[in-house]
């Protein structure tokens, strides 16, 4: 039998390496999914997604276990996100010629998925802060609408407007290509 | 009854309650915008799901370098907790027989007068006398 979160936590804060890399083994999809789905795939993404557990594992001794572990995981995940676009948007002020990380994608060789895989990344990147959260924790991470409230300390209702927002925008910017490649 | 945003997306998820689900049929049955937005739903929904991340074993290790080298400060702790309770009896014994057990100390009396001119081998009978 798998041992639980709170049994690997509990090993790992006496030092036992090995639990925490299951724990590592355990939470790195939703958690790299998330900041992929923030970041897009920019150079600081696997930093920030390295820098969730790290964060975790230092102040370890703090979580109490009231929370499932990929929430609380998310939630810091979410908010070193967010620390980051704020980090871009202000080298994007100092560098005016820059551009955000996240460019419309031109069409290339990788094939058709790994194509539609980086306009879904643009057409992320498109959305404002607030409704990226969410489109990226319902659409990507596939939480449902209450544990997203919770995640974000928000109302329910304020999460489905963010969403029908989003949903509205991705379509918006997703149609013009889904009539050119027929999808 | 009016049919809530969210249950399309808990109906994707195979969360709506059976009532629910009843009426929400129903309800794309008659109603062709809400129809629109469910396929929509449905179709973003299968898009997003490429954007999760595989399994990666050099993240894994990369995570493990990085806590590897800055241990907590609980392990920190129960690490060096054996040797500075080690220090600490030892420093306090010292004390102890700094302040207390100097006075009583006294020299036995078969070394009175060994100088340390003397040879090992007539220390050695002096001492065995």
């Amino acid at each position: 039998m798998q041992p639980s979160d709170l049994e690997l936590i509990q090993a790992s804060r006496e030092g036992d390496q090995n639990a925490f890399r299951q724990l590592v083994v355990r939470h790195e999809p939703i958690v790299r999914s998330t900041v992929l789905g923030m970041l897009g795939n920019a150079p600081e993404t696997e930093e920030v997604a390295q820098d969730v557990f790290v964060r975790f594992y230092r102040s370890m001794d703090q979580f109490q276990g009231n929370a499932k572990l990929g929430t609380y995981l998310t939630r810091i995940a979410i908010n070193l996100s967010l620390n980051a676009i704020k980090a871009r948007q202000r080298r994007q002020n100092r560098f005016a010629p820059w551009k955000d990380s996240v460019q419309e994608p031109m069409g290339n060789d990788h094939g058709k998925q790994l194509e539609w895989r980086e306009l879904l990344q643009w057409a992320m990147g498109q959305l404002v802060e607030d409704q990226r959260t969410v489109a990226v924790l319902r659409l990507v991470d596939g939480y449902p609408l209450k544990e997203i409230a919770q995640i974000l300390d928000i109302p329910i209702g304020t999460v489905a407007s963010r969403l029908q927002r989003a949903q509205d925008k991705l379509r918006a910017l997703l149609a013009p290509y889904r009539i050119e490649n027929k999808l | 009854m009016k049919i809530k945003e969210e249950w399309l997306w808990e109906s994707l998820d195979g969360t709506l309650s059976e009532d629910q689900e009843v009426l929400l049929r129903k309800a794309l049955s008659t109603d062709a915008d809400l129809k629109e937005r469910y396929l929509h739903l449905k179709q973003l929904h299968a898009d997003m799901a490429i954007l999760k991340a595989n399994p990666s074993h050099a993240f894994v290790d990369a995570v493990m370098q990085k806590v590897g080298a800055k241990p907590t400060t609980r392990q920190l702790v129960l690490r060096w907790y054996p040797r500075v309770a080690a220090a600490c009896v030892l420093l306090f014994v010292i004390l102890f027989s700094v302040l207390w057990g100097a006075d009583s100390w006294e020299v036995p009396a078969g070394m009175v007068g060994i100088s340390d001119s003397l040879s090992p081998e007539d220390a050695l009978e002096i001492w065995a006398d």
